[in-house]
């Protein structure tokens, strides 16, 4: 190989570093939250819902917990990544009301870098609660258009 | 060995050039939820605290909307005062309950990148709405206004458009004055506009201007 080639050989291989890099840096991040479904339950403790909540929170995210005891608000987080962040989180909070329980779901992204939007987010956790019925539609509140 | 000098000197340059570039991409951020205030007022429509919802939320956030009207939930983004990408958001919730309501207060912010805690928010929220004494919560950083070749942070305007401007912010978005938003990098003198498709560009060496592929801005400062 002559000394030319050589040349342009390395030049390519800096240029091709150079492209993947920029490729791979991160975009802006955006927080993304959204109001999930809401429902009333009749005839069942709020100790019920709370019992639902965590487990909805479990198997979606991980680490659920109560803030505050007997509050009925439940928090849990995402994976955490290789530096220890997490870029998704939900909250479920339930309240009494006469002899059942009112359960709303609130949840938030970091995009990007987490794969899945908000609104993901909350139908998977309205899913995982047992017997929760939509009483109403998520939606995205976040900034403008973004062009990438 | 001059040749093996002048691949090590490739190389080299190479590596720094990588290395800008990782240090220059935006650090690992995390999202922080809170949650836990709440308060029981046993008599007071629902009305009113969606009233009180909707002034503490414009307080300290911005984009303040009801998600259904009557609906007594409310969101908005913020921080206050600034364009782009959001990153902190807040949601009051009002749910009536006898002659009263229940009002729950649910935060979050990204961090780094957010100037205060999600704490810090939602506690200034909950007080704004109760009458309390609140804390002064942290400002943004401001934008630098002064011109550099090392950034491209600041206020542009088209050359050939006047009225149309680019905000450009310290995490590599902007947003043009039509609220149409982007992402810009820089590399030595080579722009990287990403804005209605990729564009490259050049900077000026007093880092005024930015040209190239039809398209001029220059900076405020």
């Amino acid at each position: 190989m002559n000394r030319s080639s050589r040349h342009r050989l390395v030049s390519f291989a800096v240029a091709f570093a150079v492209s993947a890099a920029l490729l791979t840096a991160a975009a802006p991040a955006e927080i993304e939250m959204v109001i999930g479904a809401r429902t009333t339950v009749p005839n069942e403790p709020v100790s019920a819902c709370s019992a639902k909540a965590k487990t909805a929170l479990n198997a979606v995210l991980q680490n659920a917990f109560e803030a505050g005891d007997g509050t009925g608000q439940w928090l849990a987080y995402g994976p955490l990544d290789s530096s220890g962040h997490s870029s998704a989180t939900a909250a479920i909070h339930c309240y009494p009301v006469d002899t059942g329980y009112y359960v709303t779901f609130t949840c938030a992204v970091e995009v990007p870098p987490n794969p899945d939007t908000a609104t993901n987010l909350c139908a998977k956790l309205a899913a995982a609660f047992p017997a929760q019925k939509t009483a109403s539609i998520t939606t995205p509140v976040r900034g403008g258009v973004r062009w990438r | 060995m001059a040749l093996a000098f002048g691949r090590r000197r490739r190389l080299c340059a190479g590596a720094f050039v990588l290395t800008a570039l990782l240090c220059v991409s935006a650090a690992p951020a995390a999202v922080e939820m809170s949650t836990g205030i709440r308060y029981v007022i046993p008599s007071g429509s629902a009305d009113d605290c969606s009233a009180k919802a909707k002034t503490a939320l414009t307080a300290y956030l911005q984009n303040v909307t009801e998600q259904s009207t009557g609906g007594g939930e409310w969101v908005a983004t913020g921080p206050l005062g600034v364009t782009g990408p959001s990153t902190a958001a807040a949601v009051v919730r009002c749910n009536a309950v006898g002659k009263g309501y229940v009002v729950t207060f649910t935060c979050v912010v990204q961090i780094p990148g957010n100037p205060y805690p999600a704490d810090a928010l939602c506690l200034d929220i909950a007080h704004n709405f109760s009458g309390k004494p609140v804390k002064p919560l942290p400002s943004p950083t401001p934008i630098p206004t002064g011109c550099t070749t090392a950034s491209l942070v600041g206020t542009w305007t088209a050359d050939d458009k006047p009225g149309l401007t680019l905000q450009m912010d310290v995490n590599g978005g902007l947003t043009d004055s039509d609220g149409v938003s982007g992402n810009w990098g820089l590399y030595g003198n080579t722009v990287t506009l990403t804005y209605y498709g990729t564009h490259t560009m050049t900077i000026t060496s007093d880092g005024k201007r930015i040209h190239g592929g039809g398209y001029a801005f220059t900076r405020k400062c």
